[in-house]
């Protein structure tokens, strides 16, 4: 979950990063800033299918880690954990508000015009794109464990504990959901010619 | 039923690859910091005042003033008023304008007019003309007046 940090120095540990931010540390709010954004960011974008939402979403879950630091305990929970529980409530929040209609027909619809030499780098960006959609159309339960674990490398009591719920239970959504991909991917493939502009983002 | 597995596995690896180097765009950053230096900038305690910061304060206290004359206009040709004007003890609060959003850097003005001053703007909150009121104008980073409390 690191980004943008000096390789020269040795990382400061997340826990320590927080005390310092609560005592109002700015170099130390930046810092958890730099090394946990990315995850966050891609987290929110493949459970809301938007970057602009995606924005808005790691603004606010900085924006509450600012506020709330001093409430953080680190023995509780690591701050990966915290981070990813706080940004999937403020995504389900959002989703649930706005019942978003995620527009998939600008990538599907339009069917590149495919010369020959190109034609694997389309398709693979159009499978890509076809996992997408598929993703987004699952139910959030199944969703956010498929985005937490098989795309954000989480570990499974990781996500268990950002989510709520026992490691089984992750071990069983991510089956389902595994289940219900392969099934939608398939349909897909069968009916290429769909005109769905519109998919409703399941919530 | 194996090949399927197989075939999301690699599929699902793709797409992780592919999403592996995005990160929020720069603004986003830009943005949290603002919020964090608005948020300590309102943390620290005011410094005595200076000279120049009378000077400003009631050069402050003018702006208010004529911004109260225009606002009392607008309030008088819209329907912003929230509240009652009806007399009364408890605070009025009239918002008017855009909505304070979230982390934008506020000020707070508390001034004392006349009552009568308010009921020429046409606002009518105290049970008579006479006497003083306590304002507090709320100013958004614009420099526009977002709401008012009315403390009779």
């Amino acid at each position: 979950m690191q980004d943008n940090e000096d390789p020269a120095r040795p990382a400061e540990a997340d826990h320590a990063l927080v005390e310092r931010t609560a005592a109002g540390d700015r170099e130390a709010f930046a810092t958890l800033y730099r090394r946990h954004q990315a995850a966050i960011y891609r987290f929110a974008r493949l459970m809301t299918g938007s970057p602009t939402a995606a924005e808005d979403i790691v603004q606010e879950v900085f924006l509450v880690l600012m506020k709330d630091a001093a409430r953080y305990e680190a023995q509780r929970a690591a701050l990966t954990t915290y981070l990813f529980g706080m940004a999937r409530r403020i995504t389900r929040r959002r989703l649930l508000r706005e019942r978003r209609f995620v527009d998939i027909g600008s990538s599907r619809g339009a069917r590149w015009s495919v010369t020959a030499d190109a034609s694997a780098a389309l398709e693979r960006r159009d499978a890509l794109q076809q996992l997408r959609c598929a993703i987004l159309s699952l139910p959030s339960r199944y969703r956010e464990v498929v985005v937490l674990c098989d795309l954000q490398d989480v570990p499974y009591d990781t996500a268990a504990a950002s989510i709520g719920c026992a490691v089984g239970t992750i071990r069983s959504r991510l089956h389902r959901a595994r289940r219900l991909l392969a099934t939608k991917l398939r349909r897909a493939e069968g009916a290429h010619s769909v005109a769905g502009a519109v998919m409703r983002c399941a919530v | 039923m194996t090949s399927q597995h197989d075939d999301l596995a690699a599929l699902l690896d793709a797409l992780r690859d592919a999403e592996s180097g995005d990160a929020a765009p720069a603004h986003v950053e830009a943005a949290v910091m603002r919020a964090w230096d608005a948020s300590r900038a309102a943390q620290t305690p005011p410094a005595r005042l200076s000279v120049l910061s009378q000077f400003a304060s009631v050069a402050a206290g003018a702006v208010i003033a004529a911004g109260l004359t225009v606002l009392g206009g607008h309030l008088r040709s819209t329907t912003a008023v929230r509240a009652s004007l009806a007399a009364g003890t408890s605070p009025t609060v009239i918002l008017v304008g855009e909505p304070i959003l979230d982390g934008e850097h506020v000020r707070l003005v508390r001034m004392r007019l006349p009552a009568a001053t308010l009921h020429a703007l046409g606002v009518r909150s105290t049970a008579s003309a006479t006497g003083d009121v306590d304002v507090d104008v709320v100013i958004g980073e614009d420099g526009v007046a977002r709401g008012l409390s009315l403390n009779p």
